[in-house]
């Protein structure tokens, strides 16, 4: 009887201590699995939304237009836009409706949008300022103020090696507070 | 009451050590240097930088006795040595950490580089490289195995990683020539951008 | 019927307690007034004054990772006077060599401006410097091992300043290891800046046509 007893008890320790060391080792290694952080810093997108969308972020509606590549843009007097692409590289011009919601926080009709772009192996390159496009290069553009509800059109401008075209896939847009990366296609 | 069974005491030492293990195994919080891993090479060899797709390359040095930026007409002068380090980055698809050069040699000194504006090191955007140069400014009596350390700024990453360039001086006498042959003025260059193969 | 425990409990207060009552009565009442006198006398830590050195210009200092040689017996209290544009500024313009005397890490670096400050008197709060301007650069590099370098160090003040003697409060960074009880890494490294002397050095106002 004693060591039947003396087995049980056993069985019933090993068990337990089973229990709590697979549980530790599972607590000590979520945290690092699953940092939502981590994985937003290494690139994730968590959305891929095509033709362009609309899809909405960050309660900013965001609609790509159109996604051109140029060798050189001119501003409305025909004069060449000076941006750093060196030789061999193409200049992206991504058109995109934007639409900000009613939570968004409008300082003089600006606030900050800003695409990425993205390719299938995994590149992203931020816009680059264009002064004097036809378009206004960003959200907070002193002659193109916007109102909460109302769409307004801009042009995100972006220089990529040539090699790179043929890769393009869209722009993403991110919001940082949510971690939520969106790509969208043309 | 019989608190103290070893079983217990043995339960309790093992979640002390796991806790510790833990501790000693989470990437972010080890600042040592054995956790870094050295990617060696010298002049004119692309390196592999941060354990991503970027490089990094120096090709090649020059010692002046005194640095001119562009434009500025007053050259800046010295009591040692200048040391221009010229280098060539390739930017992959990861985004590199921020990098922080220094260059050490055998005395256990360690140079800084100096704060002109083109001087520095730094990478473009994915698929471009990009040329400059970065100046250290430099006691002549300790350049024996001078090396360039090519350290990300941030060490909180699951792969540490840092490059280590030999600059070509091993010992005292060739030190001493390159400092005699040392160039009147370095011309500090803008950096250029260009498109990566 | 009570439990043991409580039997316990009973004779562990009688014995301690209940028969010292008295004297658990003084005991707390002394440390009370105690505390109320050390708080009305103005606290535990005796209020030290000054404890380093003041020296006056010319003079050398060693502190942490520098030592200053003030060479000019004179700072420059530099106006600038008031324009169309802007209005009337002044500067405190100190000069000194300074060498890197980093004899533990060999590390070359640029003064942190932090560790020169400007002592304004009247129990205002202490200035910080601009760090060390040298051949022609703010924040010049300076390397272990090389000849100490002539540099200059500047502090914003009122434009009508005009004190013929100033203090510079100078603080020197320690080579100490952070304590590893915390899980801190121990490698020692330069921190905790202590002061290590004042230097008291006469002023001229000079007028600043163009800044150089």
């Amino acid at each position: 009887m004693r060591t039947a007893n003396r087995a049980v008890r056993l069985t019933v320790q090993i068990s337990l201590l089973l229990a709590l060391l697979s549980g530790s080792v599972f607590v000590m290694l979520r945290s690092y699995l699953s940092d939502d952080e981590r994985i937003y810093n290494e690139g994730r997108i968590n959305q891929v939304v095509s033709q362009g969308g609309p899809v909405t972020v960050a309660d900013v509606e965001w609609k790509l237009d159109s996604l051109e590549s140029y060798t050189r843009l001119t501003d409305d007097e025909g004069e060449e836009i000076s941006l750093d692409a060196p030789a061999g590289s193409v200049i992206i011009v991504a058109t995109v409706t934007v639409t900000p919601g009613e939570a968004v926080y409008l300082k003089n009709g600006g606030f900050t949008c800003n695409a990425s772009l993205r390719d299938d192996r995994g590149n992203s390159w931020p816009s680059a300022n264009a002064f004097d496009f036809a378009l206004p290069t960003s959200c907070s553009d002193d002659e193109h103020p916007f109102t909460r509800g109302k769409d307004g059109k801009i042009a995100q401008v972006f220089v990529v090696p040539g090699t790179a075209v043929p890769h393009l896939t869209g722009i993403i847009v991110e919001d940082l507070a949510e971690r939520n990366r969106v790509l969208i296609k043309p | 009451m019989k608190l103290y069974r070893p079983a217990t005491i043995l339960v309790g030492v093992l979640f002390i050590l796991l806790g510790g293990l833990t501790r000693l195994a989470t990437p972010e919080q080890v600042y040592d240097e054995q956790n870094m891993k050295a990617v060696r090479g010298t002049v004119g060899e692309v390196l592999q930088y941060g354990g991503g797709d970027s490089t990094v390359k120096v090709t090649r040095m020059k010692f002046a006795k005194a640095i001119v930026e562009n434009d500025e007409d007053k050259p800046i002068e010295t009591n040692g040595v200048f040391v221009a380090i010229e280098w060539d980055t390739v930017r992959g698809s990861e985004k590199p950490n921020n990098i922080k050069a220094t260059l050490t040699a055998d005395g256990g000194t360690v140079y800084a580089p100096i704060g002109l504006t083109n001087s520095g090191m730094d990478f473009p955007e994915a698929g471009f490289g990009k040329t400059g140069a970065v100046i250290f400014e430099v006691n002549p009596s300790d350049l024996k195995d001078l090396t360039l350390n090519v350290r990300p700024t941030m060490f909180f990453n699951t792969y540490n990683s840092y490059v280590l360039v030999d600059l070509g001086i091993p010992g005292d006498d060739i030190a001493q020539r390159m400092v005699d042959e040392a160039a009147a003025q370095y011309v500090l260059p803008r950096p250029v951008v260009r498109v990566a193969s | 019927m009570e439990s043991l425990d409580d039997v316990i409990d009973a004779m562990i207060a009688d014995r301690v307690i209940h028969r010292h009552r008295r004297k658990w009565l003084i005991v707390i009442a002394l440390v009370v007034v105690v505390a109320l006198v050390v708080l009305a006398t103005g606290g535990w830590t005796q209020k030290k004054g000054r404890t380093v050195p003041t020296l006056t210009a010319p003079t050398t200092v060693e502190s942490g990772e520098w030592e200053y040689n003030f060479t000019a017996t004179e700072a420059e209290i530099r106006r600038k006077p008031k324009t169309k544009y802007s209005e009337a500024e002044a500067k405190l313009r100190v000069y000194f060599d300074l060498k890197n005397n980093d004899s533990e890490e060999h590390t070359s670096k640029y003064l942190d401006g932090r560790l020169v400050r400007m002592v304004p008197g009247g129990g205002k709060d202490l200035v910080e410097s601009n760090g060390a301007d040298c051949r022609g650069e703010l924040g010049w590099v300076l390397v272990y091992g090389l000849p100490p370098e002539s540099c200059y160090t500047e502090f914003d003040v009122a434009p009508d300043f005009a004190e013929e003697v100033v203090e510079l409060g100078i603080l020197g960074n320690r080579y100490e290891s952070d304590n590893g009880l915390l899980g801190a890494d121990e490698d020692p490294y330069w921190h905790n800046p202590v002061p290590d002397a004042v230097v008291r050095v006469k002023t001229k106002v000079v007028v600043d046509g163009e800044d150089e």
